[in-house]
């Protein structure tokens, strides 16, 4: 088993969940406020409200994702991916966040974003397919 | 002779619990037969999940031995026992853990995905399983939409679409009102009977226990047999 068939499975999970939906507001919604603070001091704050709107994504998402985890587990996933697929989705989340930063004109504020943005929901995913681990109890996930 | 497919001997769990070691499962010994169903009954916190887990790959136990379809579990590591989890026994949970934002052909078909099986084979399987539980014209359906039975069902074409030797169900009937829940035992024992798989339902109901060849019961961590097999 492949961690190539575990992607698979991911991709279309993930991309019809609807926390994904949410994301693309979001993202408009970042790219709105990163364009009309672009020459204020309130384009510093930009990063931060991302990184809590990515882990507002993956809050709204969580049944999904808990249910996403389990059901692979017990499919016959090897414990190991589900740990390259909770960087992978909080890479999926924090990356359209930080691009959406890009009117601010500054590089700065775009790479913060994208490290404080993947940092938060990789926390928050890692803490979610914990709680699956403790469901059974798993010694090993 | 009748064939034995899940071999439990001596098998102990506990779990730590405000600095203490609680015993969930105290020296279990128990064999399934193939194409045989049996039931183990007990109230909540018996241990039952965690005996259904252990047989499933899911949950290592502290002491004992699992030996499964030939397969001797603790001597697989995690690659194994994924490889198990996918080909030899399938779990069932009690929130059946299907992807409500993937519609229900999709959700059976996970297992095959994961098996790295040709789209050609795996649509000619999912639809017969479909077919099997009586979804087939729900096949486009997102799971979210569907009832708790349908979701059931779902989650039983899952677990049946690798046609696994065993067969684990944690509370089937739970959240079903008892109509449905005589539906789903009626599929179990259809499956029993179509794929000779071995059953082992796990349930607090033991109105259920009607329906196995073989009853145990479990409680606080010992299990005793109450009805002999009917091979």
């Amino acid at each position: 088993m492949r961690a190539y068939e575990v992607f698979k499975v991911a991709g279309r999970t993930l991309i019809t969940t609807s926390s994904h939906i949410v994301l693309i507001l979001v993202s408009a919604s970042i790219l709105l406020l990163s364009y009309s603070v672009r020459n204020s001091e309130a384009i510093n704050l930009v990063p931060l409200l991302a990184s809590i709107a990515g882990l507002t994504i993956v809050e709204y998402g969580k049944y999904t994702y808990n249910q996403f985890f389990y059901s692979i587990l017990i499919s016959g996933a090897v414990p190991k991916h589900l740990s390259l697929l909770k960087v992978a989705i909080s890479f999926i989340i924090a990356l359209p966040l930080s691009l959406s930063t890009i009117p601010s004109n500054r590089a700065v504020i775009v790479l913060l974003t994208l490290v404080l943005s993947e940092t938060s929901s990789l926390t928050l995913l890692t803490y979610y397919a914990r709680k699956v681990k403790e469901s059974c109890s798993a010694t090993i996930v | 002779m009748a064939e034995v497919v899940v071999l439990l001997r001596d098998v102990w769990k506990s779990y730590a619990f405000l600095g203490m070691s609680i015993n969930i499962l105290k020296g279990i010994n128990m064999v399934a037969y193939r194409g045989e169903v049996v039931g183990i009954h007990g109230p909540s916190g018996s241990g039952k999940t965690t005996l259904l887990r252990i047989i499933a790959g899911l949950v290592r136990p502290d002491k004992g031995e699992v030996i499964v379809d030939g397969y001797n579990l603790n001597m697989l590591d995690e690659y194994g026992l994924a490889l198990y989890r996918n080909n030899v026994c399938s779990y069932i949970p009690q929130d059946f853990a299907v992807i409500d934002t993937m519609t229900v052909y999709e959700n059976v078909e996970v297992p095959l995905l994961l098996a790295g099986v040709d789209a050609d084979v795996r649509k000619k399987k999912v639809m017969e399983i479909l077919d099997y539980v009586g979804l087939k014209d729900k096949a486009n359906l997102r799971t979210g939409k569907l009832s708790g039975g349908e979701k059931q069902r779902v989650a039983i074409g899952r677990a049946l679409v690798t046609t696994p030797s065993v067969l684990l169900a944690d509370e089937p009937t739970a959240s079903l009102d008892w109509s449905n829940a005589i539906k789903v035992a009626e599929l179990f024992l259809s499956i029993k009977k179509d794929f000779g798989t071995t059953i082992v339902i796990v349930t607090h109901d033991a109105r259920l226990l009607e329906y196995v060849d073989r009853s145990m019961s479990l409680f606080e961590g010992v299990l005793k047999q109450i009805s002999s097999p009917r091979l």
